[in-house]
């Protein structure tokens, strides 16, 4: 802040504001009447939270089975079904659980780019 | 000054509303402008765009920061830009009028202080010209002004100490001792 006893100070003070012509305010008024307001339109993504809250639960269902398989593989014949056993033999690296989540969540991120850019694509159409 | 509940009613429709807020900022929004631009109708056209500038975007204005800052800031830009658009008939210091039009306020001494000021800070960057302007008359503080402007605070610091020490350097060499005496007088 400026310091209140300084010469300078007390020379911008003692001019005050540089002064517009007295109609100015009627002439941007004038201007404003015709002007439109602009209003941010949010993006509303094509997928609502209930869409995206089913896909986690799937997603996380297809996790645990997937984990579940890969402990499977240890101990032959623990599965009661033969599609479990089969696919714990024909998946890669089903006991990895960490890749799993790794491929999981860049889909994730896939689908809701790609959402996003639907959604846009659709409001500016 | 808090103007939410204003801008609340504008942005419901009611843009007589805006017109508080013109009458409230428009002259130092014009001031901003004039130091950039050095000439009264380009001053004024400036601060018209300016003030229907921030009437558009108005709903984008989130209130983080305040609204004259947000103003400022768009006036201080509008300027520059205005000032690029006439670089090629720049107006020079010697075209320049005595003062800027004289508000209905203007008393002798007063409109004495402002045409020294005004072609003092006209030998100034206008940049700097602005910056003295924020500092000195709207009392702003280092991070608003960089805020207004869009210069780094180490810039807005050096940018003020050199323009204050041209800025004297002006009046004394210009003016001498009357400069002194009318600045003593009017303190």
């Amino acid at each position: 802040m400026p310091d209140p006893k300084d010469e300078l100070h007390h020379l911008f003070r003692a001019a005050g504001h540089s002064g517009p012509d007295r109609d100015l305010t009627d002439r941007i008024m004038a201007r404003v009447a015709v002007t439109p307001i602009l209003r941010p339109t949010p993006v509303k993504p094509i997928l609502g939270r209930t869409a995206w809250m089913a896909i986690g639960a799937l997603a996380a269902l297809v996790m645990v089975i997937a984990v579940v398989i890969g402990q499977g593989q240890e101990s032959k014949g623990l599965y009661t079904t033969d599609l479990f056993n089969n696919l714990s033999t024909s998946l890669p690296a089903t006991d990895n659980w960490a890749i799993w989540l790794a491929g999981l969540s860049a889909s994730l991120v896939v689908l809701g780019a790609l959402d996003r850019m639907l959604a846009i694509g659709r409001r500016s159409a | 000054m808090d103007h939410s509940t204003t801008i609340q009613h504008i942005l419901a429709g009611d843009s007589r509303a805006y017109a508080e807020l013109v009458r409230h900022y428009q002259r130092m929004v014009y001031t901003v402008c004039y130091r950039v631009l050095r000439n009264t109708e380009d001053a004024e056209e400036a601060t018209q765009d300016s003030f229907v500038k921030a009437y558009q975007h108005l709903a984008g204005f989130g209130g983080s920061a305040k609204f004259s800052t947000w103003l400022y800031s768009i006036a201080y830009r509008t300027a520059i830009s205005h000032g690029r658009k006439r670089r090629s008939d720049e107006t020079s210091v010697d075209d320049l009028p005595n003062h800027p039009a004289s508000a209905p306020d203007t008393t002798g001494q007063r409109h004495e202080l402002r045409k020294l000021l005004d072609n003092a800070l006209a030998r100034l960057d206008p940049e700097d010209a602005s910056i003295l302007s924020f500092f000195h008359l709207e009392e702003l503080s280092v991070e608003e002004i960089v805020t207004i402007t869009g210069l780094g605070a180490s810039n807005v610091k050096v940018r003020l100490h050199r323009a204050r020490k041209k800025l004297l350097d002006v009046i004394q060499a210009t003016y001498g001792p009357e400069a002194q005496r009318l600045i003593l007088e009017h303190a």
